[in-house]
Formats: structure tokens, C-alpha cells, sequence
């Protein structure tokens, strides 16, 4: 069983503000990526699995071998197995997991970098109309969606 | 908490703790000061001085220097003479961001003298060959 202990959409995965901060906040044993490009990618999955802390295991799927892994086979209340973090780029993987029965309750938007056709959000967090659907049928359908970069910010629930 | 003073040429302190905060987030108790062409030492040896009456909780001050053969660590260890006996200090010349992390995230656990050996061990693992590292 996996247990975990946080969700968030970072898209640059593994970085100083997981390793310093969230790693040590959370207890974390694990890190599970899901990024269909990172998974095909062994040079990029190398590099950032080095990035992880040394007593970090770290594991990298794709959107469906992530469903297969995930679905009914993790927990948010067991004591006795792994303290994951679940890390994934983008929130198109997200809604991937979640409708295919991975059943998330709460997700942090930590970091999505500005781009093409993404509008500012909050300060670091910039989304698409597209993207802004997905969070809000995630907090319709009773998802706690909460912004929030570092364990020493405040958490900032999203609604519209 | 124990109290950290950064001291260097330049910027690169003020500058090395900003970009440590966006790792980290905001810190308290930590001051850093820069020595610019034109600035008189006397004076930034004052500004240390009243930095760690300032910072000093009781559980000391770990101050960070540039480079050991420059003015910035020269000026830290002599100002060292016009404290008032009972403040506790160390001082660690060639400041990383491994370091200075390593520094804020451990200064509330452990005692000043433990800090200092933390902090030259993780300044000094911190150095790698990249490409041995990641290969």
C-alpha cells in the first residue's frame, strides 16, 4: 500500500523547495512521478532521480502504469507503509489519474511556469482556460485544490 | 535560535540569502553585510558587532565569510575583540548555498558547535563534479 502524504502539480518535479523543504515537512520515504514524457526519457529520468535526497526512493511512470499502480492501492490513513509524494508536471496528467478511479482528495498547485496561452493565477502559478476547467471540476467534484509553494506559506484554498 | 551573519565583497551575500529564500522562504535572526569599494572596515566591523547584539538569542552567532584571506573575514575575526565576553561565535569562511541552507534549516536543533561542523560538512559535500555526480 502507499500512503500518500502529498499531491502536488510542480512542473519542474524534483528541485530545491521538494528536497529542502517538502521532504522533510511531509516524513516522505518515497517520491512517485507520473510524466509520460519523463517515463520515456532515460537520460531525463536519470538526472532526476539523482536530484532526489540519497534516502529517497524515487519512481517514475507513466499515466497508465501510474493508474495501474495507484488505483485502489494507496491510502491516506496507514501507518505502517510508505509516506509518498505523488509529483506530476501538469494538471492534464492529473485529471488522467483522477478519472481513471486514482481517488485524490487534496492536491497542491505548487508551480506551473508561465507559457503559451496560461494567464497568472497566483504568483508562481499560471494556467491555460483549459486548465482552469480541471481545477474547477476538481473542487466541484469535492477535491481540496489549495495553493500553496512552501511548508512555511499559508495554504490558499481554491474556489470559483 | 541561533543568529547567522552573513559577511562579503559585494552583493553576494545579501544576494546568496535572497536566492537561498526562494528555496526556503522568508528567514528571521540572519543579517548580511557587504563590503564595497570606498567602504571604511572600521565601520563594518561596528555593524557587526551591533548585528550580533542584535541577533544573539543566547544560543550564539555563526558568521560566514567570503574567502579566509580576504578584508570580509579579516574584519568578522577582529571585531570579535569588542564583543562582550559572553556571546558565543564561530566563524566559516567560503559561504555555499549548501551550507547556508544546511545552516537555516538546522540552527533551531542542534548547538552552535554543531552547526559550525554541520555546516563545513555540507558546504564541503556540497562541492561536486556534476558529471560524476549524475553518471
Amino acid at each position: 500500500m502507499i500512503k500518500i502524504v502529498l499531491t502536488r502539480i510542480d512542473d519542474r518535479l524534483i528541485h530545491g523547495q521538494i528536497t529542502a523543504c517538502w521532504v522533510k515537512h511531509t516524513q516522505a520515504q518515497k517520491i512517485i512521478i507520473v510524466d509520460d514524457e519523463v517515463s520515456r526519457d532515460p537520460f531525463l529520468s536519470k538526472v532526476i532521480k539523482k536530484a532526489a535526497p540519497s534516502d529517497i526512493e524515487t519512481l517514475i511512470y507513466s499515466t497508465e502504469d501510474a493508474i495501474k499502480v495507484l488505483k485502489d492501492n494507496f491510502t491516506e490513513n496507514e501507518t505502517d507503509c510508505d509516506k509518498t509524494i505523488l509529483l506530476l508536471k501538469n494538471l492534464r496528467t492529473l485529471q488522467s489519474l483522477i478519472i481513471n478511479g486514482v481517488k485524490l482528495k487534496e492536491v497542491n498547485i505548487g508551480g506551473i511556469s508561465a507559457g503559451p496561452g496560461r494567464r497568472l493565477l497566483s504568483k508562481n502559478i499560471f494556467v491555460s482556460a483549459e486548465e482552469r476547467e480541471v481545477l474547477k471540476n476538481l473542487v466541484r467534484e469535492g477535491v481540496y485544490v489549495y495553493l500553496q509553494v512552501l511548508p512555511s506559506d499559508p495554504a490558499i484554498a481554491l474556489s470559483f | 535560535m541561533i543568529g547567522i551573519i552573513i559577511v562579503t565583497h559585494g552583493n553576494f551575500g545579501s544576494e546568496l540569502l535572497k536566492s537561498t529564500e526562494l528555496i526556503i522562504g522568508k528567514q528571521k535572526g540572519i543579517m548580511a553585510f557587504g563590503l564595497f569599494p570606498g567602504d571604511s572596515v572600521d565601520k563594518l566591523k561596528c555593524d557587526i558587532v551591533k548585528a550580533v547584539e542584535q541577533l544573539d538569542e543566547g544560543d550564539g552567532i555563526l558568521v560566514f565569510v567570503d574567502i579566509f584571506n580576504g578584508s570580509a573575514a579579516s574584519t568578522a575575526i577582529i571585531s570579535s575583540r569588542d564583543l562582550k565576553g559572553e556571546t558565543k561565535i564561530e566563524y566559516i569562511a567560503g559561504i555555499n548555498m549548501p551550507m547556508l541552507l544546511e545552516a537555516l534549516m538546522a540552527r533551531e536543533s542542534c548547538d552552535l558547535s554543531s552547526l559550525k561542523n554541520l555546516c563545513l560538512e555540507k558546504g564541503i559535500s556540497g562541492i561536486k563534479d556534476l558529471r560524476k555526480w549524475f553518471f
